[in-house]
């Protein structure tokens, strides 16, 4: 039963999301606008089919009924930019993404993790400036910096996506296990002289597990977020790149389903944290 | 003096600087010397000048001024609100904590940039620039409390199971005070740490949506707009104070860190 | 002329030198192509493709800026510009094999000047109600036929890539120096040499290259970085920041090519029914206005400072870049404070202080829209907002980005002025036609005139469609230098500047001789080669 009404809250969330951003796509300006439009040696009846074709979900209801019904037969649209079917669009671009954000998600992660542990067990208020700094820096160089500087290094936009999340990850985590040590358990395991690293992992670490794992689900939607600015101007052939384009076009299609896709993944990946800090909570 | 006196009496003075930027800086951040663009930096220019001979250093004073108000006021906005809905969230019961979570998956998905493109089109085009700033700043506030919500929401439940928590509810503590007196102070490392990624993560934004016509209009500057310059990299290597925001925003951001952190010391 | 005369030099003499066969070519498109069927290509990375790929009959030399033939040995305008015959080149085919006939040129400018596809390329050849009709007179001979004369009609069909009516291929069967091998989207597209290519260097087929690979690469940045590390041989369009980087790192692959068909320009909305405050419509209407404004402009600074002098101040729709139509009587309007003054102290303006107000008293206050994201043209809106500063006139920068601002400018009216840039791609005037038709959805003024709202206006509608009936080009020149003169004196566009043309080529690459014209390094593509020693 639990398990059935998350999943129909998935789904009104899935529908819920498709709706809303289409409907934005509808109301900001530009809409239905094309550079083509400016090309001075149109007449009147192709200007007016350019529009036409533009102007394709200018009634949002409509538009997404005809959507949805078309979704049920595994039909996704044609993009208007690209003309071309938004399936494939996707199913070439989605193993790009989805390498480059996983690898960039698990190396964030990873160093994150590292470098708290290293921190708590040397415990050097030289180590914990320098890496504050550092991380603050990242913080606050501008996302295309990073993004160019990591291909001058050779680097692929994995890389640009690991060194954006692991400022937000590492401050997070930083402050969760801060604040987990002034805990009087883990007061009580250390007057009783365990050792550091075990303090860290078992007394320290682990009774915020829920914290950690619902910051891992919001990191999905943080690497989303990487992803589109880092594929954009690494020009990475993946579906943060055609985001960006659809944006700047308006492609409602494209980002419709671009936008299921997020939601879907996101609350998919809160889901999975929540169903598992439920089950350890009903174990316990 | 501790560090946090040190943090709060630079931050003051920096802040200072930029309210008094009039008074401060050699020059408007509009004046453009054309005789001297790009020029390296010189006694008559501290940190040289811009394409269009403007000079920097002005334009950072002026800059920071929108930028180091602005900023931090959206980040103390998303914050408050992911505060709140977390807070409302986990104790007013399930329905509503799936509520609230339903809600933030949407916010995090949604392409926002769309809302931000149609409310800036409401706005009269001789609007003033101030207003311009508002808005986008105002806007990326309203929308950045999904991510940190979600997080704090997690603590307030395991928060809900201690034993000082269950003592205060055995005691007969309504809701209100419970959240406000007893949950609250135990997110704010989670709310400080939002308050610290934000803040120049906002920043930032504003220049990235001035790509998209979001931005901070000319000739007004802004430490994102100054910052953008850096793309061109090969340009850090041949005029190297054009760092200097870059490094101004780290100490600011250093200082913030300073001035909110916990005690350093753990394990 | 000097540029084009020395570069033309320097292609003579290259190619002296033994062409060295085989080797691909590396360069970039700034985006995915839109379409890889040439009747509808209407962006410039399209186009770049169907350069490389679609063979055409007539060619405009972009460096000479003459004509000259491909496809067609020779042709023949007839019938004051209705008419047009072919002389065809035999013994040619097509990259699959089918042979190359008259039919074929028939099919094409059937699937163009359909009514369906809505193609720009066809859209130009109308010149009137009726259809075009392709008269096929033999294997190797065919008229095509018009309601109404075609001015410059010859000059069209350089963007008329001919295609095959049997090949099995359909678009993909082409004549040009290359065809499409390979297209991964988002990523590249690979083009191999057209075996079956018709034009010959000592009996040998021509292109020099087997391949020429098309890095889709948005950013600029990138573009660079790979030129500098050798990834790329060719930058057809440097950014006057870049070019003057390299310059600093004294590069002797960059070049500047002299003004381009490319100018920044900025008009005022004299649309009557623009949903403006009606004080600044009539700002906007009085010529002493956009006079003043202009003379108000300090050209020469934008040219220096925006475009490190790449750039030479705008005169008029045309530059002198476009040697036969430029009007060279007339020069750019100069930046002259007191004229600008004495242009607003006709109209009743005044000065209180440093504020400009008009005889009603409203403080002379306007806006200007412009797309975010370009960096030079955030650069010339800050620098007019001082020029104008110093007479007295606020001017709020506005930057939107370009699909809304596409939106204020063709549909909504919701602007008061507009900073843009426009890209000539043909020399001849009769493609500017709709920027200049009072009734044209495209003048950027006030589009869609039931009546031109001006006797100006007026009088450029007769000389524009003079221009368009007839073919004797001394006449047609006589009517558009009156336009030019027209808009020169009344000011609807405040022509700014005219933008130099910045490429880099690599050392190894020989016979690149850039041209104004797009494709700029291009457009001897068949005879480029890479030295490999």
């Amino acid at each position: 039963m639990a398990v059935a009404s998350r999943a129909a809250l998935l789904l009104t969330i899935l529908i819920a999301g498709g709706l809303l951003a289409a409907t934005l796509v509808r109301v900001a300006p530009g809409f239905g606008m094309d550079e083509r439009l400016l090309d001075a040696r149109l007449n009147n009846d192709s200007r007016t089919a350019i529009e036409r074709q533009l102007s394709q979900g200018s009634d949002i209801v409509a538009y997404y009924g005809e959507y949805l019904r078309r979704l049920w037969r595994g039909d996704l649209g044609d993009s208007i930019s690209l003309g071309r079917p938004v399936r494939e669009l996707l199913s070439e671009r989605c193993g790009v993404s989805l390498r480059s954000g996983l690898a960039g998600m698990g190396l964030a992660w990873a160093t994150a993790l590292l470098a708290v542990v290293v921190l708590e067990l040397a415990r050097a208020k030289t180590c914990e400036a320098v890496a504050s700094l550092a991380a603050g820096a990242l913080l606050c160089v501008p996302t295309a910096v990073v993004a160019l500087g990591c291909l001058y290094l050779g680097g692929k936009p994995s890389l640009a996506v690991a060194a954006i999340l692991f400022s937000r990850i590492f401050r997070y985590l930083r402050n969760i296990v801060r604040s987990a040590c002034q805990a009087p358990h883990v007061l009580a395991a250390k007057a009783l002289g365990i050792r550091r690293f075990r303090l860290l992992t078992f007394h320290v670490m682990a009774p915020v597990w829920p914290e950690i794992l619902a910051l891992a689900g919001v990191s999905v939607s943080m690497a989303v977020g990487a992803l589109i600015p880092v594929e954009a101007l690494c020009d990475s052939p993946g579906v943060g790149q055609l985001v960006w384009q659809a944006a700047v076009a308006r492609d409602l299609p494209v980002l419709v389903n671009v936008t299921l896709i997020i939601t879907g993944l996101t609350a998919a990946a809160n889901l999975m944290a929540d169903t598992f800090r439920a089950t350890r909570e009903a174990w316990a | 003096m501790t560090k946090r006196r040190v943090a709060a009496v630079l931050l003051l003075l920096l802040f200072g600087v930029l309210l008094a930027a009039e008074h401060v800086a050699p020059y408007s951040y509009a004046t453009q010397f054309r005789d001297a663009p790009n020029a390296r930096p010189s006694r008559s220019f501290p940190l040289g000048t811009d394409a269009l001979g403007r000079d920097r250093l002005s334009r950072l004073i002026y800059g920071g001024r929108g930028s180091m108000l602005l900023a931090p006021a959206a980040a103390l906005l998303s914050v408050g609100m992911a505060l709140a809905i977390s807070l409302l969230a986990g104790c007013l019961g399930r329905w509503w904590e799936r509520g609230a979570m339903a809600m933030a998956d949407l916010s995090l998905s949604m392409p926002w940039l769309f809302a931000l493109l149609a409310i800036r089109a409401l706005l009269p085009l001789n609007a003033p620039p101030v207003a311009t700033m508002l808005v986008t700043f105002g806007l990326l506030g309203l929308l950045g409390w999904a991510a940190p919500s979600r997080v704090m929401l997690a603590s307030v439940k395991r928060h809900l199971q201690s034993d000082f928590v269950l003592l205060a509810r055995a005691s007969g503590c309504p809701r209100g005070r419970l959240a406000l007196v007893h949950l609250a102070p135990n997110l704010l490392p989670l709310a400080l740490a939002q308050f610290l990624v934000t803040t120049p993560v906002f920043l930032l934004a504003e220049a990235t949506l001035g790509l998209l016509g979001l931005g901070v209009p000319e000739p007004l500057p802004s430490w994102g707009g100054l910052l953008q310059e850096l793309e061109n990299l090969p340009s850090i290597a041949a005029s190297p104070w054009i760092l200097a925001p870059l490094l101004v925003l780290i100490a600011v951001v250093g200082l913030f860190h300073l001035l909110v952190s916990a005690d350093p010391y753990s394990v | 002329m000097r540029t084009a005369g020395l570069f033309l030099l320097a292609v003579l003499s290259a190619g002296h030198l033994a062409a060295q066969w085989g080797g691909e070519l590396h360069l970039c498109l700034y985006g995915e192509p839109r379409t890889f069927r040439p009747e509808l290509v209407d962006d410039e990375n399209s186009e770049t493709v169907r350069y490389l790929t679609g063979g055409v009959l007539i060619r405009v030399n972009r460096l000479t800026q003459e004509l000259q033939p491909e496809l067609a040995s020779s042709w023949k305008v007839e019938k004051n510009g209705r008419s047009i015959t072919f002389q065809l080149r035999e013994n040619v085919l097509f990259s699959d094999g089918t042979p190359f006939s008259a039919d074929d040129v028939a099919y094409t400018m059937e699937v163009l000047m359909d009514p369906a596809v809505h193609s720009p390329t066809g859209d130009a050849f109308r010149s009137g109600a009726g259809p075009v009709r392709a008269v096929v007179q033999g294997k190797f001979r065919v008229s095509i036929v018009f309601p109404e004369t075609v001015a410059g009609m010859a000059r069209l069909f350089d963007q008329v890539a001919i295609q095959s009516r049997h090949s099995a291929l359909k678009e993909q069967a082409v004549l040009g120096p290359f065809r499409i091998a390979e297209h991964k989207p988002g990523s590249y597209i690979l083009l191999a040499r057209n075996p079956n290519y018709w034009a010959m260097d000592h009996g040998r087929r021509l292109p020099y290259l087997d391949r020429v690979r098309l890095e889709i690469q948005r950013s600029r940045e990138i573009e660079l970085m790979r030129f500098r590390r050798g990834e790329i041989d060719l930058i057809s369009s440097l950014n006057p920041d870049q070019f003057e980087q390299l310059v600093g790192e004294r590069r002797t692959d960059i070049r500047d090519a002299g003004p381009t068909l490319d100018y920044e320009m900025l008009w005022f909305n004299m649309n009557p029914s623009a949903p403006i405050p009606s004080y600044r419509k009539t700002w906007f209407a009085s010529r002493n206005f956009r006079r003043a404004i202009s003379h108000a402009i300090r050209r020469d600074d934008l040219c220096r400072l925006v475009f490190h002098g790449h750039a030479q101040p705008g005169i008029g729709p045309f530059s002198p870049a476009n040697r036969f139509w430029f009007n060279q009587k007339l020069k750019p309007h100069a930046f002259d404070t007191a004229a600008a003054r004495r242009f607003l102290a006709a109209d009743g303006f005044r000065w209180e202080g440093s504020q400009l107000r008009d005889r009603d008293g409203h403080p002379v206050e306007f806006s200007v829209i412009t797309n975010a994201g370009n960096r030079a043209r955030e650069r010339e809106a800050a620098m007019i907002q001082q020029d104008l500063a110093a007479i007295g006139i606020r001017l709020n920068v506005v930057s939107l980005d370009f699909a809304s601002l596409l939106e204020r400018i063709s549909k909504s009216s919701q602007y008061e002025a507009c900073l843009l840039g426009a890209t000539n791609v043909d020399l001849d005037p009769n493609e500017q036609m709709n920027r200049w038709l009072s009734s044209s959805a495209d003048l950027p003024w006030n589009p869609n005139q039931k009546t031109p709202a001006t006797p100006w206006e007026a009088e450029i509608d007769r000389l524009m469609r003079a221009q368009a009936s007839t073919t004797d080009s001394a006449r047609r020149k006589q009517s558009f230098d009156r336009v030019q003169e027209i808009a020169w004196d009344q000011a609807p566009i405040l022509f700014l500047a005219t933008k130099d043309a910045l490429v880099g080529v690599s050392p190894a690459l020989r016979n690149a001789a850039p041209a104004v014209l797009t494709p700029r390094l291009l457009w001897n593509v068949e005879r480029l080669w890479i030295d490999r020693k």
